[in-house]
């Protein structure tokens, strides 16, 4: 992350005029009113400053003053203080306030006064390269002499020993530490033994699965530390979440001081939130959130203001940025000003767009949120997130992108028909005041903390007394005994396995192995991307358009096994969108609870999904033009959910038809997942929803062919007129991490609360028949039909509320 | 095995799971009782193990099966001695110190102890969590190479096994190993770390004879194991040998269930890589020295001119004459141009270029233009380069040069 911080009293001069942000939000709402749902203004803040540390060493006093730094803000004296006196340390503010220096300056007087060493650790190795550099400039301006080097899969052999010896600052990511650095500590001895501190910048990022992952990677660091007699003290930065502390303290697992004042200045900020047109009154269709961030972006960079559009997935980057380029990178003689960044792309191809955005020659970039973390842009002027981004702190941390360096801001939510979107923009007063978001990690999580058990007893062996994490020990260690993995001896543990345990766990996803992406156009086999494990499935079928910067490529041929997708250039004037099933089986049920003329419940479930086949979709158009099979192995996994479903006395009485029934189920299900979403603060992404009957014979999804058909997993239509065909439809919110990470709990416990706000959000939808904003897209056929599926949809809902109620 | 899925079912408590209020609504498995255990195997796809039996031999057992003695805690002693007149295969084992000093440690000739070492580990993972369960030292002791070995029958013994290989190595003027620098002392080093005990490692030179194999018979054998070079240096052939990756099995099953046969095969098969080591020096040396026409002599020749000197690389490379291939032969050339034999270097050329190959030629070239001035002759070699390799910039550009050099001289 960038520091900027101004010359004591003297607001910094842009060196070009201007930008009119406020002649464009003028515009907009002057032409626009009705999309306009919300307008905030955020005013500049004045800053508020501290003289530097008396006792910072004065090589360092030199160097900040070489660099324009005279004094601090107020929350890096803070933090100073806070280090200082060996307090683990969350500093909490928003992008681009300066949060470099809360650790950077404790750490290099800690290397020059005392030969202290540091480690730090960021999500990124994009970032880990930013800040080596940043460190560096520090370090020519005084000539201070502190070397910090980046260890990374980057990292040549014959360089490494040279940073694990002579290394005061190496920064490191927390995979490469899970695998590279702790299973290897007795080459790093020397380093462990001066280590002081740890830095943990972009600390909101370690949640969920990754989160959990995380602390147990800190509690492995923290034993090897121990073993070499270090303590270290713990410096983290977090964006504004609503339980930075809690965080912290869970993934350090010891007690945090958190400073929250804020000190840098900022530019007016304004925000818009931005409604598409209703252009189907009747049954409530919006125009698309692509076609107003497309609109919206065209209008920003016409008005000469630089402009960075966030979507939501990598897809939708291609798209967006393919209707941008269109627009302005028609001339292909003259340089482009519209480029991609997302996931996926080679490191130099990143580099180059971060190089191009930071010198100021690119006008708008599309990004998916590999550029939400702090890596060093430069300034923009307008932010457009096309969609919501599922959390608040997300939101403003992409809008954070906008208005760096006091100028200021324009940030534009364009809300997508998703039901979080619509209610977001609906509520404008969501962004006001504090933060919402709680940040959820489980490092006692069954698997990961085994997982976690075995990578330290490899480490270093458990005695007895030892303990990890807040669980008891001792019965995983006598599991790993049994699994003659260890070999317990003289009241220690002892690894005994042939094996290197910490490769066999990931710490972002569950499977092994990047697919390479290799363009075989004119016979030759360039390597133009890398795709994770869990997405390549949706993404690198065999016919799959797969984009890069816009470019379209054919998937002809996908090697499971070796991980290989070759594709070949195409001019092809669709793009593909893969369509999946699921199937879920109930293995067993840890509690249940009737739920109105049913029951709730929640329990282990196995789970298989299949990619089965794509749809292509015509640019602008966005009509459907083919479908195509996909064959391609099944996903399984062991997890947690929760399930509804009715008594089928219940069932009879309130629908006519069993097809009633499983389009009212659905419905439901659409509009409950959405707000087990909002209410878990977790990412639609994070909970999994599935509509089948409990015996798994067949489910059931909103696919091609209209509204609830049921299928068996095979893909033959079921008759559920027939009566013999058992028919019990269930809803299914399951934790979307094998052996679940924790989300079904809450969801369970708040299962009341979820009813009524499912109620309330589909009863209070403007729209007559159902839409996408409450339970799910409907055809326009469904118009006419008798009962709407919204009915059908509350119906399910107040069954499942309300003893009865359906039949009164 | 019942008090863990107890607690493991307390634990699932604790985090919020099962409180064993199953409904009675009939459901799919819903008579499976779920301990956290089934839930953690079902996950990771593995069927519950046979529990492990406890050891039943005691130390004492194990120290007689193998012939050993127990000198501490879980530590057994074995030492064996091989009359060096016994010699290995077809190898005598005799003069390793001036071998070892050919291959780059003139010390070893003059006096200190050269360590054979080898060592057993319980995986070739690497890392913290690789135990080196049996350490092999070698030297020769007056007619004979002096044997021995260190075993721990249990972890209680590293401290002990860790202390002695220090003793013995306090003499070591040369350890020599096969494959250890990346792996037996960077492992050993671990352990060493882990006990917080300083490694005697350090000290000696260490000459990997591994190194050696891979320069001259890398890309002449389908691969550099010591199995493979046994037969084909040595003439050693193992019978009944147990396979180096078993040792992991071996300790383990002495470790759970007191089995003893494999671990005295280990401590044979670490004999004979021990024995095998001894050999190889005076073997390698004899190949720099001699007529092996098995050996990849470009590469050979590379290291000789390297350590020793252009003139031993060219003595090499004379003396297999008959047997070079190509990329030996115009190191030969490469050589003899480096210490001014210029007509030997010529002659190879030529004879090259007869065959049609492009780098000799282009040698020629070189060597008309600016060591004879002969512009005519370059050109012709230039010209047929050029109708070699038609692609190649620099070709053009030589030819052009000569062009005009030729019509500068004539003119």
């Amino acid at each position: 992350m960038s520091q900027v911080v101004a010359p004591a009293g003297s607001a910094r001069t842009p060196a070009h005029p201007e930008p009119d942000v406020g002649g464009l939000v003028r515009s907009l709402s002057k032409r626009f009113s009705k999309r306009v749902t919300g307008e905030l203004l955020i005013p500049a803040q004045q800053g508020s400053y501290s003289d530097l540390p008396r006792e910072l060493d004065p090589r360092l006093h030199q160097a900040l003053t070489g660099r324009g730094i005279s004094r601090l803000y107020s929350h890096q004296a803070a933090a100073w203080v806070s280090v200082r006196d060996n307090r683990h340390t969350v500093v909490v503010t928003p992008t681009a306030s300066g949060k470099t220096l809360c650790y950077n300056l404790p750490v290099l007087h800690g290397a020059l006064q005392n030969q202290h060493k540091a480690l730090y650790l960021f999500p990124t190795k994009a970032l880990s390269q930013d800040q080596v550099a940043e460190i560096n400039e520090l370090n020519a301006a005084g000539g201070l002499g502190v070397r910090a080097y980046t260890f990374d899969g980057d990292t040549p052999g014959d360089a490494r020993k040279a940073v694990r010896t002579r290394g005061d600052i190496v920064v490191t990511n927390p995979d490469m530490l899970h695998q590279g650095i702790l299973p290897h500590h007795t080459k790093w001895a020397q380093f462990f033994e001066s280590l002081k501190y740890i830095v943990i910048d972009e600390l909101h990022t370690y949640r969920g699965v990754f989160g959990s992952h995380m602390a147990n990677v800190m509690r492995r660091l923290r034993r090897v530390c121990r073993f070499y007699g270090a303590d270290p003290v713990f410096i983290s930065c977090s964006a504004t979440i609503a339980n930075p502390e809690e965080l912290a303290e869970l993934l350090i697992g010891n007690t945090v001081h958190a400073i929250r004042e804020n000190g840098a200045p900022s530019g007016p900020k304004t925000l818009l939130l931005w409604n598409p047109p209703v252009v189907n009154p009747d049954l409530d269709i919006r125009a698309s959130a692509r076609s107003q961030s497309s609109i919206l972006a065209r209008e920003a960079v016409k008005a000469g203001l630089k402009t960075i559009v966030f979507a939501q997935t990598r897809l939708m980057v291609e798209v967006l940025t393919k209707y941008l380029k269109d627009a302005f990178d028609r001339d292909p003689r003259r340089p482009a000003r519209v480029r991609a960044y997302r996931g996926g792309y080679l490191p130099t191809e990143r580099r180059e767009t971060e190089h191009q955005l930071r010198a100021d020659q690119v006008d708008c970039v599309v990004a998916t949120s590999a550029l939400e973390l702090g890596v060093d842009i430069g300034s923009l002027d307008v932010c457009v997130l096309n969609g919501y981004p599922g959390t608040i702190a997300g939101t403003w941390q992409r809008l954070g992108r906008a208005g760096r360096r006091n100028r200021p801001a324009l940030g534009i939510l364009v809300a997508s028909s998703l039901p979080l979107d619509q209610y977001i923009v609906r509520n404008p007063e969501f962004f006001l005041g504090a933060s919402p978001e709680h940040a959820r990690i489980a490092p006692d999580q069954l698997l990961i903390l085994l997982d976690h058990i075995r990578c330290a007893a490899f480490e270093l062996p458990f005695s007895d007394h030892d303990d990890f994490g807040s669980s008891a020990l001792r019965p995983f260690l006598e599991y790993l005994e049994q699994e003659q993995v260890l070999h317990h001896e003289g009241g220690r543990w002892h690894w005994v396995a042939d094996s290197y345990p910490a490769n066999a766990v990931s710490l972002r996803s569950v499977a092994e192995g990047n697919f390479v992406v290799i363009d075989t156009t004119g016979g030759q086999q360039n390597i133009i991307a890398e795709v994770d494990f869990s997405s390549a499935a949706m993404t690198l079928y065999e016919g799959a358009i797969y984009m890069i910067q816009a470019r379209p490529f054919q998937v002809e041929r996908l090697d499971w096994e070796g991980r290989k997708a070759f594709v070949t250039q195409t001019r092809a004037d669709y793009y593909t969108d893969a369509i999946d099933y699921t199937k879920l089986k109930v293995l067993s049920e840890f509690r249940a609870d009737p739920s109105g003329a049913g029951q709730s419940a929640q329990g282990e479930v196995h789970l298989v999904l299949r990619v089965a086949g794509y749809k292509k979709i015509r640019y602008y158009t966005h009509e459907n033009v083919g479908y195509g099979n996909i064959n391609l192995p099944d996903r399984e996994m062991h997890t947690t959910a929760v399930w509804w479903r009715l008594e089928p006395d219940a069932l009879c009485q309130a629908f006519e038809s069993r097809w009633q029934a499983l389009d009212g189920f659905l419905g439901a299900a659409y509009a409950m997942h959405f707000v087990a979403a909002l209410l878990t603060m977790s990412e639609p992404g994070d909970l999994g929803r599935a509509v089948g009957n409990s015996d798994a014979t067949w489910f059931s999804h909103v696919g091609t062919r209209g509204r609830g058909s049921a299928q068996r997993f095979n893909g033959d239509d079921v008759d559920l007129e027939q009566p013999e065909q058992i028919f019990a439809p269930t809803v299914f919110l399951y934790d979307n991490y094998p052996g679940g990470i924790g989300l079904s709990e809450p969801v369970y416990e708040m299962r009341a609360h979820l009813l009524t706000r499912a109620r309330e959000m589909v009863s209070e939808c403007r729209c007559t028949a159902g839409c996408p904003a409450c339970i799910g897209p409907i055809l326009s056929s469904d118009e006419e039909r008798t009962v709407s599926a919204k009915t059908l949809a509350l119906r399910v809902i107040d069954l499942l509320s309300v003893p009865g109620s359906a039949c009164a | 095995m019942s008090s863990l899925g107890t607690r493991l079912r307390t634990l699932a408590q604790q985090s919020g799971g099962s409180t064993g209020s199953v409904s009675s609504e009939s459901g799919p498995d819903r008579d499976i009782s779920t301990s956290v255990q089934q839930r953690l195997r079902r996950s990771m796809r593995t069927r519950a193990h046979t529990p492990a039996v406890k050891a039943t031999t005691g130390n004492d057992a194990l120290a007689n099966a193998l012939d050993g003695t127990l000198v501490g805690p879980s530590l057994i002693r074995l030492e064996s001695r091989y009359p060096r007149i016994r010699g290995h295969g077809h190898q005598s084992l005799a003069g390793e110190r001036e071998a070892a000093a050919y291959l780059g440690h003139p010390h070893a000739s003059s006096g200190g102890r050269i360590v054979f070492f080898d060592t057993e580990t319980t995986g070739l993972a690497g890392g913290t969590g690789t135990v080196v369960f049996m350490v092999g030292l070698a030297w020769f002791d007056g007619p004979d190479l002096l044997l021995r070995q260190y075993l721990m029958s249990g972890f209680g013994g590293e401290p002990g096994l860790l202390q002695a290989v220090t003793e013995d190595l306090e003499q070591a003027e040369l350890l020599v190993s096969f494959n250890g620098k990346s792996f037996d002392v960077t492992q050993l080093e671990t352990r060493y770390r882990l006990a917080s005990l300083p490694s005697p490692l350090r000290r000696p030179e260490h000459l990997d004879l591994l190194f050696h194999v891979r320069r001259m018979f890398a890309r002449r054998w389908p691969n550099c194991r010591l199995s493979t070079v046994e037969p084909m240096l040595l003439g050693f052939q193992r019978h009944n040998d147990l396979p180096g990756s078993m040792a992991p099995t071996a300790w383990l099953n002495w470790l759970r269930m007191g089995r003893t046969d494999m671990l005295c095969e280990v401590a044979e098969h670490n004999r004979w890589d021990l024995v095998s080591l001894a050999a190889l020096l005076p073997a390698i040396d004899a190949r720099y020295r001699g007529t092996d026409a098995n050996v990849d002599h470009s590469r050979t020749a590379t290291w000789l001119a390297t350590v020793h000197g252009d003139r031993a690389a060219l003595e090499y490379l004379q003396r297999h004459r008959d047997n070079l291939d190509l990329s030996a032969q115009l190191e030969l050339a490469r050589t003899a141009r480096r210490i001014g034999d210029w007509s030997l270097a010529v002659d190879i050329w030529q004879e090259l270029a007869r065959q049609g190959d492009g780098h000799a030629i282009e040698q020629l070239a070189k060597y008309f233009e600016h060591r004879l001035h002969d512009y005519r002759t370059a050109l012709a070699w230039a010209e047929t380069l050029l109708t070699l390799e038609r692609d190649i910039e620099a070709h053009r550009r030589r030819h052009r040069r000569l062009l005009r050099k030729c019509a500068s001289c004539s003119g």
